[in-house]
């Protein structure tokens, strides 16, 4: 039963990591722009994670340039990203995933 | 002989407790406004350092913020915590949770500009971005405590200097508080002097006559008002007595001599025998005989006098007085209105006089004290209101 459940875990995550790199990597990996450097800019306006999460999942629900925290001559330059066709619950899982990869929490020293 | 120093000027318990309580609250007044003048002056300084590192932190965070900048654009790079050799950091976020820190003291206070706490100067500034995420960046300093101790420096020298300052305004003070009681304690010597000087001749005539009168052959009741006669002149003579000590003799040196105390103490109740009969008093005596003390004989004899003649005057109609002796202890206990507790620190004071009624100057228990006080005998008084008073002189074992 145990070994049920990691098995189970470690599928759950499998698909997630997938999905991440198939709704968000493939795109972002094509532009010139690190992706942390998108992290940064939300980190340098927001300050904490939990402000970081909420104001992307607003903004990636329906990006608008408004909304953008890239400074204007990037949008001039990339353009506003498409919306993602993907449930709430999705986009949730998709940043928790990207937060949880790019935060600052335990890495500086 | 000199007499200016007889008038001189012995304060009274009750004005030493008075000068006493201003003292007191004079010192604590000083001293509290002391205090806070000295608080206030070490909170200045104390601010005044701050002051100068405020200015100090915040042209050294300039630079500080372009490291933080730097590492937060080239985070990829290096997650290396930015670092300065001349103060420790840390950040925090929005939410006030620690991001990174570097600080001696942990316990930081966002909402204060600047502080000192447990020997860290603490500075807090809010940059305008949130370099890796920061909010708040805190930089602190050791405090190196040289204004705490040129602070404590001069406040220590200014409150000594103070302190004396102000005990020479209030001794001065206190003169001047006394001057009116010393003017009317002058007066009052004064007044005694000449009164008593003027007194010498007529009590000398009076006593001279009054003990050489052939009584005997008087009818009953003239004896009866000769007697009366000579007891108003013994007791005008115990008076001019004390009175002639108090302005002479206090200050002229004793001429001790062995004195049969026994002796005279009979002597003594003998001289106011016509005063006990008068107000009907028992007299009970337990006097051992032959009791020799060195002792000046007209100071024993005014102690002795000022006993027996308060013991009278105090005393009932038709109440009792008992006389004990032994070598140790001379005591006289009469069956008068007694003296309230409160009241018993009291009477030795000069010109007290607890009963206005029976009259008096008020001197001769502070004679009785000097006395006592110069041949180091001890008095001990017992007293219980409407039951009586016991007055007990002891010498000292080695006297």
């Amino acid at each position: 039963m145990r070994n049920f459940f990691i098995y189970l875990l470690l599928s759950v995550s499998l698909f997630a990591q997938e999905n991440f790199a198939a709704n968000c990597l493939n795109c972002h990996q094509k532009l010139e722009i690190g992706f942390e450097k998108f992290y940064m800019q939300y980190l340098i306006k927001f300050s904490t994670k939990e402000r970081i999460r909420e104001a992307m999942f607003y903004y990636l629900r329906d990006p608008k340039a408004q909304q953008s925290v890239m400074e204007d001559y990037l949008i001039e330059k990339l353009g506003i990203m498409p919306k993602i066709g993907i449930s709430d619950r999705e986009l949730g899982r998709m940043i928790d995933i990207y937060i949880q990869r790019y935060d600052l929490k335990g890495k500086l020293r | 002989m000199s007499v200016s120093n007889a008038t001189a000027i012995n304060l009274a318990r009750s004005e030493f407790r008075s000068l006493r309580a201003f003292f007191l609250l004079y010192i604590l007044l000083s001293l509290l406004i002391l205090g806070l003048l000295a608080g206030f002056y070490y909170t200045y300084e104390k601010e005044q350092m701050l002051s100068g590192w405020r200015l100090s932190l915040q042209q050294q965070s300039q630079s500080y913020l372009a490291a933080l900048k730097f590492r937060h654009d080239h985070i990829s790079r290096d997650y290396t915590y930015p670092r300065d050799a001349r103060f420790q950091s840390a950040i925090y976020d929005i939410d006030r949770k620690l991001i990174f820190s570097t600080l001696n003291n942990p316990d930081t206070d966002l909402d204060r500009v600047i502080r000192l706490d447990k020997g860290y100067i603490q500075f807090v500034l809010q940059p305008e971005y949130y370099y890796l995420g920061a909010k708040y960046l805190v930089l602190e300093v050791k405090d190196d405590a040289l204004w705490h101790q040129n602070a404590l420096r001069t406040i220590t020298i200014t409150a000594l200097g103070s302190i004396l300052l102000l005990a020479l305004l209030g001794w001065y003070i206190a003169k001047l508080f006394l001057r009116p009681m010393r003017r009317a304690i002058r007066l009052l010597d004064r007044f005694i002097k000449d009164t008593t000087h003027e007194l010498n001749t007529p009590v000398t005539a009076i006593l001279s006559n009054i003990e050489t009168l052939q009584t005997l052959s008087l009818d009953p009741k003239t004896q009866k008002k000769i007697n009366r006669i000579r007891i108003a002149s013994r007791t005008l003579s115990t008076l001019y007595d004390d009175l002639t000590y108090l302005i002479l003799h206090h200050n002229v040196a004793s001429q001790d001599e062995k004195v049969d105390l026994s002796a005279l103490l009979w002597e003594r109740i003998d001289y106011f025998h016509l005063a006990l009969e008068q107000k009907k008093i028992t007299v009970t005596t337990a006097i051992e005989a032959s009791v020799i003390h060195k002792i000046d004989r007209r100071k024993i004899s005014r102690v002795i006098d000022n006993l027996i003649s308060n013991a009278i005057k105090y005393n009932r109609i038709g109440g009792s007085i008992h006389f004990l002796l032994t070598p140790e202890l001379l005591s006289i206990e009469d069956s008068g209105q007694g003296i309230a507790k409160e009241d018993i620190p009291l009477i030795f004071d000069r010109y007290m006089r607890l009963d206005k009624v029976a009259g008096g100057f008020g001197i001769g228990l502070n004679i009785v004290a000097k006395i006592a006080k110069e041949y180091g005998l001890t008095i001990d008084v017992t007293s219980e209101l409407e039951k009586g008073t016991r007055i007990e002189l002891k010498w000292s074992q080695d006297a």
